[in-house]
């Protein structure tokens, strides 16, 4: 197929129309047109990985009007082009998207009623913008869909309550912000290289010798804090616990995979790509001092993630220490380094879609995901409890889980470019997700109250009434989409030499250093 | 709190001035920006390609009708972000009593808002189908246009305008303009192009490549104007109403 | 030289009506005023050559958002608290 690329972001976004447009019929086609545009998206998206795979050099350009490429800096028109790393990402974020689709049919008719067709055609849209981000390679329309993705999810998480509405609102000055620095840094890109597409930006650079002008450098930090404000790193992550917390249940799962990490994708795509490795790496003073940010910021979010008794909320500091993970990954500067930070993109995907998805369970069935009300939950609800705790064990980074050999090469990385304190952290921060997950262990399977003493007389014994421990599963139709999140981190954690080959093959274009380095 | 958020302020401004010490001089013809060939070609190739003489409008909806169409969608998204947030939040809360007024509609007011809208709207359908040849399209046309609606109503009130244009049908206004829009870069692949390549459908109009271009510009520029009026009545009516769409202001 | 004398002093005006726009403790007039301040952008932009800039300009910023920020304003409290 053709133009299949082109496909990605026709499904969804004629879907999220017809959607809202389905009000005007029957309310009840919102939820099967939704899935049906997804999975229709979710195999243009493979298709597109698989001809990306196949083509001599890895990459496909789509050129959206069809102008010519021939032009010096890469044309006049909107390029999309699907390289290794943008195809696998947009996969991720398609795949993510059409689980959340299906599992969302419950609580979006609980949580936002009357509102369905507009629910889902903003979550088609905020789909649409994601996986467009990771396709382009437009710098000004990178911009442009940013906007699509970040008021699409104002709008999804403000949808609940009126407490959401509250959270929101620092949600979308922050945002604002962030999208406004990144739009000043394209204008003075644009003043300095005359054109907007990457790859063109980065030739101009080369050519006209700008590494060292005052307007790059500049350019290059208002793009990377605004980028960094979007991603919720550290000092700048107040709008995420909130907003992700009291949000509606599917709006955290769809939200919470995806948004920090395709923004984690944007930083790599404007480091390798847009301004390229000598001038990011070499000529800017990033690489001496992002890695003690990313120390900082790690060990913070660690620590506020410990002292959460709430596992939605506990959740959204560890988005937030992951992120800390993947940003240290690229700017310890190193070649294995860079693909530990793409896998865990991937792989951070997956495991925070099964902890969300079974954190949504969880509200469903016990109207509360404070840590007292989900004592003994393992016998009620095994199945949902295997799910959520791959999430957990692929987050601490157990093997065969994805996020062991994603963490593996994190690791790799912090100490051959020699970044003791990043390994350090690393190694800190996984041993405070242990405990994070296995005071949550201790009282889902072994029913202890709050001073630690078991309540059961014993072995086997959860001291709950016959009535709490019946088998009481969650419907299937969230159910399947759990174990299939779940089967998926299990999956690529055993076929992760297959993930590693592609960005093996896409990073070797760029020149990243592999060796030690001495200082 | 005040003076400390003076701080990022005032670092963010230095750097921004600190960056413009190797710009170039104002209306340089020499700078990067206009000498490179992506513009030296839309001078040079706009009415080749396109038969457009409005430049601006060339590379709007065509060169970059990507970047518009999401643009068009955002204003889609935030007309219904605004519904999804406001409809029902005001539940149980009563109406700000204040700055209500009692009294009719003001004669004077109320007669030049008849006069003036359907001069309004005129203008608005010229603003947009003008676009290719003078400043102007779809965004200003559809802006004008929801605007005619607006101004009814801030005469009488949102059920005079709504009487006009339900909020109902505002939304499928919207969703029709997407569609438009959507469609003619979808009928362009269909042809055998890439999306939104508009030279394609010389396959169905009578007419050259470059004419089918700026026929198929008239129509996304028309989508766009559907989406941008219906949607700044709907921002307007939901906002002034706090979601009810009563009363009004 | 006379277009420099213009451009500066439009430039200044936009200053003042940045900071005014700030300094005024009544929401309404604040929005007024960046009312005032899209005029001067979009006189700033047609000076520049920029006509189909003035004219978004003009409409969406001086026009419809002036209107949607003042139709928000009515239901909240006028003052603002800092």
């Amino acid at each position: 197929m053709e133009n299949a690329i082109a496909w990605i972001f026709i499904f969804p976004l004629f879907g999220s129309v017809f959607v809202a447009l389905s009000r005007y019929v029957n309310i009840k086609l919102a939820y099967p047109i939704s899935v049906l545009s997804m999975a229709g998206a979710f195999w243009a998206g493979v298709e597109t990985l698989c001809q990306a795979m196949a083509s001599p050099n890895h990459e496909i350009s789509y050129l959206l009007g069809g102008w010519t490429l021939d032009l010096f800096p890469r044309g006049v028109g909107i390029e999309f082009r699907a390289d290794l790393l943008a195809s696998l990402i947009a996969l991720i974020v398609l795949g993510v998207g059409l689980i959340v689709t299906v599992y969302s049919k419950i609580h979006v008719e609980k949580e936002t009623p009357n509102k369905e067709a507009i629910y889902y055609s903003l979550m088609l849209l905020q789909i649409t913008g994601l996986a467009g981000i990771c396709l382009t390679g437009d710098a000004f329309n990178l911009y442009v869909l940013i906007e699509v993705a970040a008021l699409t999810g104002y709008g999804l998480i403000a949808i609940g309550s009126n407490r959401a509405a509250a959270a929101t609102f620092n949600y979308l000055i922050l945002g604002t912000i962030g999208a406004s620095l990144y739009l000043l840094g394209v204008g003075y890109l644009y003043i300095k290289t005359g054109t907007l597409n990457m790859v063109g930006i980065r030739e101009v650079i080369e050519a006209n010798g700008l590494a060292d002008s005052a307007t790059m450098q500049v350019a290059f930090v208002l793009i990377g804090v605004g980028i960094l404000i979007k991603m919720a790193f550290f000092p700048f992550h107040a709008w995420l616990p909130n907003a992700y917390c009291n949000a509606p249940t599917t709006t955290s799962c769809l939200l919470a995979p995806l948004v920090t990490k395709v923004m984690i994708y944007v930083m790599i795509r404007m480091v390798l790509t847009v301004f390229g490795v000598e001038f990011s790496f070499e000529s800017t003073i990033w690489v001496s001092w992002m890695p003690w940010l990313v120390v900082i910021a790690i060990i913070c979010a660690a620590f506020l993630a410990l002292s959460q008794r709430e596992i939605k909320r506990m959740l959204a500091y560890l988005i937030v220490a992951e992120v800390g993970y993947m940003v240290g990954g690229v700017w310890i500067y190193n070649y294995y380094g860079l693909i530990g930070s793409i896998f865990h993109i991937i792989s951070d995907a997956c495991m925070t879609l099964c902890l969300f998805l079974g954190a949504g369970i969880i509200l469903h069935k016990c109207k509360t995901t404070h840590f007292d009300g989900i004592r003994g939950l393992f016998s009620k609800m095994p199945l949902t409890m295997i799910g959520f705790f791959v999430g957990g064990f692929s987050i601490i980074g157990l093997p065969p889980t994805c996020g062991f050999f994603s963490k593996w090469y994190l690791i790799t990385g912090g100490m051959v470019s020699g970044r003791w304190e990043y390994l350090v952290v690393l190694m800190f921060s996984t041993m405070v997700m242990v405990i994070l997950f296995f005071r949550l262990i201790e009282r889902i399977h072994l029913a202890v109250d709050e001073s630690g003493k078991n309540l059961g007389k014993g072995h086997g014994d959860l001291g709950l009434s016959r009535e709490q421990t019946r088998f009481d599963e969650a419907p299937l139709i969230m159910l399947i989409p759990l174990l299939v999140a779940a089967a998926t981190v299990i999956v690529i954690g055993i076929y992760n030499q297959e993930v590693v080959n592609q960005i093996e093959t896409f990073l070797q274009a760029y020149d990243l250093p592999t060796g030690v380095e001495y200082k | 709190m005040k003076y400390f958020s003076l701080i990022p302020v005032i670092a963010i401004g230095g750097l921004l001035l600190w960056a413009g010490q190797d710009f170039p001089k104002w209306g340089d013809v020499e700078s990067p920006a206009s000498k490179s060939p992506v513009s030296s070609h839309f001078i040079a190739n706009t009415g080749v390609d396109t038969e457009v003489p409005n430049m601006v409008t060339a590379v709007l909806a065509d060169y970059r009708g990507f970047d518009t169409m999401f643009e068009t969608v955002v204003v889609f998204i935030a007309g219904m972000a605004v519904i999804a947030i406001l409809r029902g939040s005001s539940v149980g809360r009563p109406r700000r009593k204040d700055h209500e007024v009692e009294a009719e509609p003001d004669l004077i007011v109320t007669n030049t808002v008849r006069l003036i809208v359907p001069v309004l709207q005129i203008f608005a359908f010229y603003v947009l189908a003008h676009g290719h040849v003078s400043p102007g399209g779809g965004f200003q046309g559809g802006v004008v246009m929801g605007a005619s609606f607006i101004l009814i109503a801030l005469s009488w009130d949102l059920e005079k305008a709504m009487s006009r244009f339900p909020i109902e049908r505002c939304l499928f206004v919207a969703a029709m303009g997407i569609v438009l829009y959507g469609g003619i870069g979808l009928l362009s692949m269909m042809l055998g192009g890439e999306f939104l390549d508009y030279a394609e459908l010389e396959k169905i109009l009578p007419v050259s490549r470059e004419m089918a271009r700026y026929h198929a510009m008239l129509g996304v520029e028309i989508g766009v104007g559907f989406t941008v009026a219906s949607i700044m009545f709907v921002l307007y009516a939901n906002l002034a109403s706090e979601g009810r769409l009563k009363q009004g202001l | 030289m006379g277009l420099e004398i213009f451009n500066t002093f439009i430039l200044l005006l936009l200053v003042v009506v940045a900071l005014a726009s700030l300094w005024v403790r009544d929401l309404l007039v604040s929005a007024v005023i960046f009312g005032v301040y899209s005029f001067l952008m979009c006189l700033l932009w047609a000076e520049m050559g920029a006509v189909d800039v003035a004219f978004t300009e003009a409409t969406v910023g001086a026009g419809i958002s002036t209107v949607v920020l003042v139709a928000t304003i009515f239901h909240l409290r006028r003052k603002s608290n800092d």
